[in-house]
């Protein structure tokens, strides 16, 4: 059989495995919360300043002590973190909602959908402060 | 050009043959998890891992043929002419046990090699699903490399080829969190314990374990860590992914090393760069295992002076 064709039913079985997990129940989803991003926090040796959670609450920023900023993004079950200098993360205020980049492509941007308008904080690093 | 030694018999193909009995594993282990819920599964992070494995297959068919080149081309070239006996077959399978083992522990220890391996530790989770999330990149990165002594001296190709075929196989049904220890199996097997060490990213567990099918090799090198009961395991990767997408998992660090060393401001910081440890840089800041590891002996001893 050729390897294209083999690929081709993988492919199909794949699939199937996928709706399987699904159709199992396996769509468990973390949610953030103050407790949370202090626990995040704390594992990075630093202290929660200030915060916000997106609506949803499957993303987070929030200012750490030292200067530093921390972005968090839910993965299913899980969490993703980014700490890092606040000038090494690119802030950008949206119509209803922050953007957070960092010079990594593991992390995507993160869109944040925050309350309207952003939190003072939070705008006052998007103008760089 | 001398020819290699042709096998006395025809050699399937080992791994397509292994995949029924990986879905049928997968779909086991899930029924089990959901009845038991010993063990973890989320259906997207399965659906990436088993994309990669797609990914891996396609990437085999594309330039795979470029690993078994570079055997053949070797093999001209070999030392001795072991052929196809059972001794020769028995040594072939210690040395390609061998040769796994330091590709694994330099696919850890340097961050050109590690750019392809980090994929399979890039879940966070460990079930039968992350043994099949695989590198799209390890042709391309040379990884095949510490497979040539082998052919060099005199194994023959195919011979190589087959004992990779086998401890890929071996290597699935260790990745999951259902089955404990193993009694004695445990001395010289790598097991499902020993390699939920080797995919922890707890401090005491990082960079152990590193074997194929034999665990004794860890044990020889000293890089053998057992699994203790008191620590919950956390899997997965230090900077844990901020993504489910396919594209990003397979190069997210070809690029991470690619922004570093168009940044780099010697020849130095570009070797560093590209052979140095994951997340070393000039000045220290980022983490490294050496570095974790570090800070955790450190807090240790410090617990330890206090309840002094």
């Amino acid at each position: 059989m050729s390897d294209w064709i083999i690929l081709a039913i993988s492919t199909v079985f794949v699939a199937a495995m996928v709706v399987f997990a699904a159709l199992l129940g396996f769509r468990d989803t973390v949610r953030l919360d103050e407790a949370e991003l202090r626990r995040l926090a704390a594992g990075e040796g630093a202290a929660l300043e200030e915060w916000a959670i997106a609506r949803g609450q499957r993303a987070a920023a929030a200012r750490l002590s030292g200067g530093r900023f921390m972005a968090v993004r839910v993965m299913g079950d899980g969490i993703s973190v980014r700490v890092a200098r606040v000038e090494a993360a690119r802030i950008t205020l949206r119509r209803g909602g922050v953007t957070l980049s960092f010079a990594d492509t593991g992390f995507p941007p993160l869109y944040l959908k925050t309350q309207e308008p952003p939190a003072a904080w939070l705008a006052s690093l998007a103008r760089g402060g | 050009m001398r020819a290699p030694i042709e096998p006395p018999f025809e050699i399937p193909p080992i791994v397509t043959y292994a995949v029924p009995a990986f879905v049928l594993l997968i779909i086991i282990e899930m029924i089990v998890v959901r009845a038991t819920h010993k063990g973890r599964y989320q259906f997207v992070d399965s659906a990436t891992s088993l994309s990669m494995g797609l990914g891996n297959q396609v990437a085999k068919v594309l330039v795979g043929a470029v690993a078994v080149a570079a055997y053949y081309w070797v093999s001209q070239y070999r030392l001795f002419d072991l052929g196809w006996t059972w001794p020769v077959l028995v040594a072939c399978f210690f040395a390609e046990d061998l040769a796994y083992y330091w590709m694994h522990r330099v696919s850890h220890e340097r961050r050109w090699f590690w750019a392809s391996h980090v994929i399979h530790h890039s879940s966070q989770h460990y079930n039968l699903t992350t043994a099949l999330r695989q590198t799209w990149t390890g042709t391309l990165g040379l990884t095949f490399i510490f497979w040539l002594p082998l052919v060099w001296i005199g194994f023959p190709p195919e011979m190589v080829l087959m004992f990779s075929g086998i401890s890929l196989v071996y290597q699935f049904w260790i990745h999951t969190e259902l089955i404990d220890r193993m009694g004695p199996l445990e001395w010289v097997f790598n097991t499902p314990s020993h390699h939920r060490v080797h995919h922890a990213i707890n401090a005491r567990y990082l960079d152990a374990n590193y074997a194929g099918v034999l665990i004794i090799w860890d044990r020889i090198f000293g890089t053998f860590v057992p699994e203790t009961k008191d620590e919950k395991i956390q899997y997965g990767i230090i900077s844990q992914l901020g993504t489910f997408n396919p594209f990003r998992v397979a190069f997210h660090e070809w690029l991470g090393i690619w922004r570093d060393v168009t940044g780099a401001k010697s020849f130095a910081e570009v070797l560093g760069y590209l052979f140095g440890p994951p997340g070393w840089s000039p000045d220290g800041s980022r983490k490294t295992s050496a570095s974790i590891k570090a800070a955790w002996r450190a807090q240790g001893q410090s617990a330890a002076t206090a309840a002094e």
